[in-house]
């Protein structure tokens, strides 16, 4: 109809009358909602609607049904994105202090897919730093990781393989992925891995990280573009060793530079600037 | 006939300089010039990008913009651009 517009609440396709504002709409749709999203953004005022806005109206309190959670979980991500993201697949090498956040950013932000790999057990020294929980001690990181992810993003396919990478099983087990992430935590291994998946796909781009360690000022850990589809996280000198530990904020920091990154390199841009 | 080298992390400390232009003589393969440069800039240097004549397996070398398998080095070429970093443990 020439007087309706069509706008999307809590992610379903709607026509409202030309003219309707934010509460009017609010007060059809969902009296009593306490949260209002305004593409993207809490809204705090009524505004006049127009064509391809989005709403979500959620009342606190209250479990939505299964078929509008997903929608509700996005609603604070910026519009536009969660479709493509929906769509990616990506891959993380490592779930350890870095993987670990990496996945739980990921799987937050609604990445459709991800194949993580790691061979190691959850032991009590990674509790400092990684996503892991004192009942998990003993478990493989991976299915550790995948029950996290479940309580998280359920609508998330996470792929697990629990397993030692090798330069043979790589490119394999990444075979689908998008974009790459780089997570381990001895320095030969990252270095074998950016190898491995760079000459077998040097079209995709990695995100690696290195230099991350101790408690330096957060400030010294930036994201690099270092080649055409290789970016590098981290301050690239301060190295796990005696005397220098892995500590929950810096490898965090570094973690959701990776993620961010990964997000940037999804939606087409430049991770570095 | 030369190629342009970028360093990034411990080389770039130990070498006190982030970027160069070495001359490519005699022998272009990766090792040989890499092996050149490392008498050029020191020991330190040295110990950290080769162990017994060959790269360190932590090092990642990049050239011409894109990561190489050390397992088969490449004969480098005039104008080429080599990128070290020494990746360093920690995740």
């Amino acid at each position: 109809m020439a007087d309706e517009i069509l706008i999307r609440i809590n992610e379903r396709e709607m026509g409202v009358r030309a003219g309707a504002t934010l509460f009017e709409v609010l007060a059809q749709q969902k009296p009593g909602a306490d949260v209002l999203v305004y593409n993207g953004a809490p809204a705090r005022e009524d505004v006049l609607l127009k064509a391809g806005d989005e709403l979500v109206f959620i009342k606190r309190g209250e479990i939505p049904a299964e078929a509008e959670l997903e929608a509700l979980m996005a609603a604070r991500h910026t519009p536009g994105v969660h479709a493509r993201l929906k769509s990616a697949c990506v891959g993380v090498a490592g779930v350890g202090g870095l993987g670990s956040a990496i996945v739980i950013a990921l799987a937050r932000i609604g990445v459709g897919r991800i194949i993580a790999a790691d061979f190691d057990v959850v032991e009590p020294s990674n509790l400092n730093r990684q996503q892991y929980f004192v009942d998990q001690l003993g478990l493989p990181k991976v299915e550790a990781l995948a029950q996290n992810i479940a309580r998280i993003n359920p609508y998330v396919a996470i792929e697990c393989h629990h397993v030692r990478l090798t330069p043979e099983n790589i490119p394999q087990i990444f075979a689908d992925v998008e974009v790459m992430v780089e997570a381990f935590d001895a320095a030969d291994q990252k270095a074998m891995l950016v190898e491995s998946f760079c000459t077998t796909f040097p079209e995709r781009p990695m995100v690696v990280a290195t230099g991350l360690a101790g408690h330096m000022p957060s400030n010294t850990v930036v994201t690099r573009r270092m080649g055409r589809n290789l970016v590098v996280v981290g301050d690239l000198v301060t190295a796990a060793a005696p005397g220098t530990g892995l500590m929950a904020p810096r490898v965090g920091v570094a973690a959701h530079h990776q993620a961010n990154a990964v997000l940037r390199l999804l939606l087409g841009e430049d991770p570095e600037k | 006939v030369s190629v342009q080298v970028t360093l990034f992390g411990q080389l770039r400390h130990v070498a006190n300089q982030d970027m160069l232009q070495r001359p490519l003589n005699g022998d272009a393969s990766l090792t040989a010039f890499l092996e050149a440069l490392s008498k050029d800039l020191g020991e330190d240097f040295q110990r950290l990008l080769l162990n017994e004549g060959r790269v360190r397996p932590s090092v990642l070398v990049l050239l011409n913009d894109t990561p190489i398998d050390k397992a088969a080095p490449p004969q480098l070429r005039d104008g080429d651009q080599l990128t070290l970093l020494p990746a360093i443990a920690g995740g």
